[in-house]
């Protein structure tokens, strides 16, 4: 081979490992599960309230070659419950229990800071689940809230596919005015590249 | 043969070369709106985008609601000697917002600054669900910017001062003008601008405005002497 | 690192902001001086009713103001801001004494305002029951929890018209006397609200009644338990989904109120209140029949104390329209309907009552008048709106969030 065709032979090799790179930073979907603690924020006054719960996440994000991706997310958020015995009423004393907790229907975007941290942010709708009982008599209630999270993602890849890490998670009702702060275990499945 | 071989090599190593400069740089001037870059005379660039609003609840009588969407399409043109004009029409359907005016921009490499002034006239009509209602009005946003460009994104903050010029409603047979006050408010947003894909630039923002009379929401007839503090989200597609 | 905090300083000054309102309460009579004075007679008050020159003030109220008594408290009307003024009095020796606060309605400034009328400038006369036309009543006013120090001094200018003195105008409060938004300190559809209306110069409250999951009937505006209207609480979501127990004893108003029942409420209109007019507007079509029942009940006794009270069962919507004339003998039913002047004729309404933004619509009102029924409007806000329907229109009440401001326009007529 002459010299001129070893020497472009070489160079386009070394630009296919640039061009690698632009592989490397083909579209993806992914889906992130997202499960872990969740502690609620209120400034409602009652001693017996319980405010921590479970926290999880399901996102389907679409990851372009940039720093910005774009998704849906759906999930579950306890919010809080309370028991109380022999409440006193004008009505006469009652036992009283009450909980909500939520579904979020959010559209989130996702933009890489460094290759292992997110910062997720969304916005999208509550549906807030209300139930308990007082006088022997139901309390549900379902409504619908809007808001939004921020969220940090430290995420380590495991494989080509998959990548572990940690969410720190902030959410916020309008509807309430309450927030909660959730610290979740997430799991990131790469499902398609293309 | 060999010639063939060459040109082919040579093709690849092309679109590679390009395929990696588009991968690894863009010229943030040529795709971004909100960034206050310099233009060259003739460069155009525009925007269309939709925000949404938090809205007071003392006005709109319910605690938890968004401003149904506002639809906006702007443009900026360049003219010589660093200036632009820039405008621009938003609307929710029954509101119709027009803004014009010209800029002077100034980049010191990464950073670059903007002062304009717009005039906007806007319009509302609305004669269902017991409205018999046209109102219009002329305002006035002085502004500034400033932007700082990153590798992959720029960041810029825009404040305007608010200035209701004049202000009309009619409400069957009854009509009335002038009722607002001539300083209006301010509003301060901060946009990130960045590719979503390819060379495709997309701009998040966010808009905190503080303003006695907020125009999307004329229909609310809001008699408050207050200040309200509205914040606003903005997803917008460069064109 | 400068990406993240820069983000993170962007967010955070975006949402450091809220729409929180800061109301200050005045100190009016520090030292408790009306506890020494005693009370005007029902005579005495009359005389001070009409139109006063400001003759120092005319920066805090405008160059005029209407002075009218109401129950228990003299109000003071202006067309500066919508500005008014509540005062309690009482007199000693001759001298009459006021305390009380001056407010604009459509923002949060106020202060105190404290005023005499001294015994040669109409206070002998007043406290004697002598008409008298030389009145002067000579005061300060401070903003804030400043120390009232700013002159106010009005003089009498003249009585109210003849027109307005014989006429029958109903200066209609909205939500008990106002919303929420006006931050008056107490909540809107709430029995403290009633009891407070008739300071701004009302005549007839407009209430919100609804069902609760139990069969109540209750006053509440919005269709859901939410932070406009309540404070936060355990149980949230559609009002109707809750029985009576469960809203009055988890639920409290804004201002630390307990939800009235619609029967507390119309008691309370009747037996310790000088309203003669109640606008009650069906949220729910459920609560038509107990409206309706108790509506009834209340004009009963009414009419046995020789009270006049009129109570209106507010048709807003054509379901509760088609609702009310499914009920049998509704042609005797007094109602307000807010639809069509068809709808009107056939639902037997007594007053008929369009929203504002068609107009002063006069034709429409004149031929409601030929056909003896009488014509409200909803809900009237802006103050030069309030002048031109006050001054060009024909309607028999206005329902206002400012009927401060709509007593100014209406007594200086």
């Amino acid at each position: 081979m002459k010299l001129i065709n070893k020497i472009l032979v070489l160079v386009v090799l070394i630009a296919c490992t640039s061009f690698a790179q632009l592989t490397d930073s083909t579209y993806s979907l992914t889906a992130e599960f997202g499960a872990g603690y969740s502690r609620y924020f209120t400034t409602m006054d009652y001693n017996d309230l319980n405010k921590n719960g479970f926290s999880g996440t399901v996102r389907v994000m679409w990851n372009p070659e940039h720093l910005l991706s774009v998704g849906l997310e759906t999930g579950y958020q306890y919010l809080y419950s309370i028991d109380i015995s022999n409440y006193d009423t004008e009505f006469g004393t009652t036992d009283f229990s009450a909980s909500m907790y939520t579904i979020p229907i959010f559209i989130m975007f996702s933009m890489k800071v460094t290759p292992n941290i997110r910062f997720n942010a969304g916005t999208g709708m509550y549906l807030l689940f209300n139930s308990g009982n007082m006088f022997d008599d139901a309390l549900e209630s379902n409504q619908i809230s809007i808001g939004g999270h921020f969220g940090v993602a430290y995420t380590y890849p495991i494989n080509k596919n998959i990548s572990v890490g940690g969410e720190l998670l902030y959410s916020y009702f309008s509807k309430i005015q309450d927030q909660t702060v959730a610290l979740q275990f997430v799991f990131v499945y790469k499902f398609l590249e293309y | 043969m060999k010639l063939l071989l060459r040109s082919h090599l040579l093709f690849i190593l092309i679109c590679v070369s390009t395929a990696n400069v588009l991968a690894q740089q863009f010229n943030m001037n040529e795709h971004t709106f909100f960034y206050p870059h310099t233009y060259y005379s003739s460069q155009m660039i525009s925007s269309l985008g939709l925000s949404t609003a938090k809205l007071p609840e003392d006005v709109v009588e319910t605690d938890d609601v968004f401003r149904a969407p506002l639809f906006s399409y702007r443009l900026k043109y360049g003219l010589p000697k660093n200036f632009v004009a820039e405008g621009g029409v938003e609307t929710n359907l029954i509101t119709f917002h027009f803004s014009a005016g010209p800029k002077w921009n100034y980049q010191f490499d990464k950073l670059g600054f903007s002062v304009g002034a717009d005039i906007a006239y806007w319009f509302g009509k609305l004669e269902q669900f017991g409205f018999d209602t046209k109102t219009s009005g002329w305002m006035m946003y002085p502004n500034l910017s400033a932007g700082y460009k990153f590798d992959k994104f720029t960041v810029s903050v825009k404040s305007e001062l608010v200035f209701n010029l004049a202000e009309s409603s009619k409400n069957g047979e009854s009509e009335i003008s002038n009722d607002l006050d001539f300083f209006n408010g301010w509003t301060i947003g901060v946009y990130f601008e960045q590719p979503l894909w390819n060379d495709q630039f997309v701009v998040l923002g966010i808009r905190s405005t503080f303003l006695n009379f907020y125009y999307p929401m004329w229909a609310a007839f809001s008699t408050f002497d207050r200040t309200y503090y509205i914040p606003e989200a903005t997803f917008t597609f460069i064109l | 690192m400068k990406k993240i905090l820069l983000t993170i300083a962007s967010l955070l000054f975006i949402y450091s902001c809220n729409n929180e309102v800061d109301i200050v309460n005045p100190v009016v009579d520090p030292s408790n001086f009306l506890a020494q004075t005693k009370p005007l007679n029902f005579d005495s008050k009359l005389i001070m009713d009409g139109v006063y020159e400001v003759v120092k003030g005319a920066e805090l109220l405008g160059d005029q103001v209407v002075i009218k008594w109401n129950r228990d408290r003299l109000s003071i009307f202006s067309g500066k801001n919508g500005g008014y003024i509540i005062l309690e009095g009482g007199y000693l020796d001759s001298v009459i004494f006021f305390f009380g606060h001056w407010r604009y309605s459509t923002n949060t400034e106020t202060g105190a305002a404290s005023f005499y009328i001294p015994a040669d400038e109409g206070g002998g006369e007043i406290i004697s029951g002598d008409t008298t036309t030389t009145i002067r009543l000579i005061g300060t006013y401070g903003f804030g929890n400043e120390i009232a120090n700013q002159p106010l001094v009005f003089k009498f200018k003249r009585e109210f018209s003849q027109e307005v003195k014989q006429g029958n105008f109903d200066i209609l409060a909205h939500r008990g006397g106002g919303r929420n938004s006006e931050y008056l300190g107490v909540s809107e559809n709430s029995i403290e609200m009633i009891n407070i209306a008739e300071r701004f110069g009302t005549t007839g409250v407009e209430i919100d009644a609804r069902l609760s999951k139990d069969g109540v009937a209750f006053l509440y505006h919005d269709n859901d338990i939410n932070l406009r209207l309540t404070q936060k609480s355990l149980i949230w979501g559609d009002i109707e989904n809750f029985t009576w127990a469960q809203l009055r004893t988890l639920v409290t108003l804004k201002n630390g109120e307990k939800i009235p029942s619609l029967r507390e409420a119309l008691e309370f209109v009747l037996e310790e209140t000088n309203l003669r007019t109640v606008w009650l507007d069906t949220k729910d079509v459920d609560v038509l029949p107990t409206s309706i029942a108790l509506q009834q009940e209340i004009l009963q006794r009414a009419a046995q104390m020789g009270r006049d009270l009129k109570i209106y069962i507010g048709l807003p919507a054509q379901d509760v329209y088609d609702a009310f004339v499914a009920y049998p003998g509704f042609q005797d039913v007094p109602s307000l309907c807010e639809l069509s002047l068809d709808q009107v004729r056939q639902a037997n309404s007594k007053v008929w009552a369009p929203r504002w933004t068609q107009g002063t619509q006069t034709d429409a009102v004149q031929q409601m008048h030929a056909e003896g029924k009488k014509a409200f409007v909803w809900t009237l806000d802006e103050p030069s709106y309030i002048e031109q329907f006050v001054n060009d229109g024909e309607f028999d009440g206005i329902l206002t969030n400012y009927p401060t401001i709509l007593s100014y326009y209406h007594y200086i007529k």
